[in-house]
């Protein structure tokens, strides 16, 4: 289990990225946040914001290392809540490196209205380049998020077969 | 508790600052995090205790009467990442505020190392209202969180009595 | 110590700059917060904390960014200003960029009172006489 929050990209390229997060009514979270008035925490679009950031990191770095870990987000506001059954689009632009670590703008948007926006910077880096006895947790990870983009990026035709 | 980011409170001085505790359990990390090979709390989670504890703070400034709601995170900046095993001790302060919200600073540590520093604007909204547009009352807090609530005040009356 | 007077727009520069997350050859004295600076309504709470944190100064509410005025339920999208709100716009902040409305007193140029220089007239104004 892991909390893979990006339900399906709908564009990649090597500046920008663009991902659907859905809310359903029986995310776990909702019973506690809030009882009476179930909401998606901010704290998860920022989660997912990293998450998307990420992936276009790997996509423009071809998967080279392994960890993608947030550095600093700023300037993180959030706008109008979002309720189960909301469709989120998020988009992440790249902005630019700064050695290891690659800069990102992202947005999260319900129907046109503005859920969500931020700067980021995230790390991106392999375990090893300190810690050279952990070149096999490297090896093990870039696979796990090899097969993980495969999978998210994979578009099985929904239909049956005639 | 599902969505609860703090586990523990060890200080409280009423409109000025708290300390709280939060736990890095291996399992926490499994189910929250996307790297299974090399298991770490992603730093959304940090933002989300930070909040959690800023929350009850400005909460209990108004009595627990209004809903106290994440509006901006100024900045989060991150150090080092939370493993399994860790604990994170939260110490936030009250910067600012007024009756409509506050500016909350929040430092993260792990034993003398500092994991985290985390700027966050409160907002203390004069009314709520869901989807279809109705007013609700005080969601924020409630019998979910009246624990944890309650050992709030009784360590400002702690505070109070030294 | 507040600072003197020739250095409250650095500050009050160095305060926007943190706060909307912009360039500061951006902050000009005539940029609009919300329509050049991308200033929103939980951005305007933030600054007035980290300008009465950063000048020591206390800023009550309604003072800086009078939302009852803005919200006043007589001004209508896509309506004019009537002028006796206008005039007193302009009683209760004298600080303000009044210029744009001046010239077109409509509610949607409203966001135009509040300047970098809006912001810069307003702080100099809290500050005790300081050595210029």
């Amino acid at each position: 289990m892991s909390l893979e929050l990006l339900d399906a990209i709908d564009d990649v390229s090597p500046e920008r990225i663009v991902a659907r997060l859905g809310l359903s009514a029986n995310a776990p979270f909702l019973a506690d946040h809030f009882p009476g008035l179930p909401v998606l925490p901010g704290v998860l679009v920022l989660e997912a914001f990293v998450q998307a950031a990420g992936w276009l990191a790997h996509h423009r770095r071809g998967f080279a290392r392994s960890i993608v870990a947030l550095r600093e987000a700023r300037h993180l506001r959030f706008g109008r809540f979002v309720s189960p059954g909301d469709q989120v689009t998020l988009t992440a632009v790249w902005t630019g490196d700064r050695g290891e670590t690659l800069g990102f703008d992202a947005t999260a948007e319900v129907r046109g209205q503005r859920v969500a926006s931020a700067k980021l910077e995230l790390a991106y880096y392999d375990l090893s380049a300190r810690q050279p006895e952990l070149a096999q947790v490297d090896a093990r990870t870039q696979a796990h998020n090899r097969e993980r983009w495969d999978r998210l990026i994979a578009r099985p035709s929904p239909s049956l077969p005639a | 508790m599902e969505w609860a980011w703090i586990d523990a409170l060890r200080e409280a001085v009423s409109g000025e600052r708290a300390r709280g505790v939060k736990l890095v359990t291996r399992d926490l990390c499994a189910s929250h995090g996307t790297h299974p090979d090399f298991p770490h709390l992603p730093a959304a989670f940090v933002v989300e205790g930070a909040a959690q504890l800023a929350g009850l703070l400005v909460g209990e400034a108004t009595g627990f009467a209004r809903n106290v709601v994440l509006a901006k995170v100024a900045r989060a900046r991150f150090h080092r990442l939370a493993l399994p095993g860790d604990g994170l001790d939260f110490a936030v302060a009250i910067a600012a505020s007024s009756d409509e919200g506050a500016l909350c600073r929040a430092r993260v540590t792990v034993g003398d190392e500092l994991l985290a520093e985390i700027e966050l604007v409160l907002d203390v909204p004069r009314e709520l209202r869901d989807p279809c547009n109705r007013p609700v009352g005080v969601v924020v807090f409630g019998p979910h969180n009246a624990a944890i609530r309650d050992d709030f005040v009784r360590l400002c009356e702690v505070a109070r009595a030294v | 110590m507040p600072p003197p007077t020739s250095d409250v727009f650095d500050t009050v520069r160095s305060v926007l700059v943190e706060t909307l997350g912009v360039e500061p050859e951006a902050v000009t004295p005539g940029a609009v917060l919300k329509d050049d600076l991308g200033a929103e309504s939980i951005d305007f709470l933030h600054i007035v904390f980290e300008l009465e944190h950063v000048f020591s100064i206390k800023i009550p509410r309604e003072e800086l960014f009078p939302e009852s005025v803005l919200n006043n339920p007589r001004l209508r999208k896509g309506g004019p200003i009537p002028s006796d709100l206008l005039a007193e716009l302009k009683r209760t902040m004298p600080y303000a960029d009044h210029a744009v409305l001046d010239a077109d007193p409509r509610v949607e140029r409203l966001s135009s009172l509040f300047t970098v220089g809006a912001v810069v007239r307003y702080v100099a104004g809290k500050l005790p006489a300081a050595t210029s």
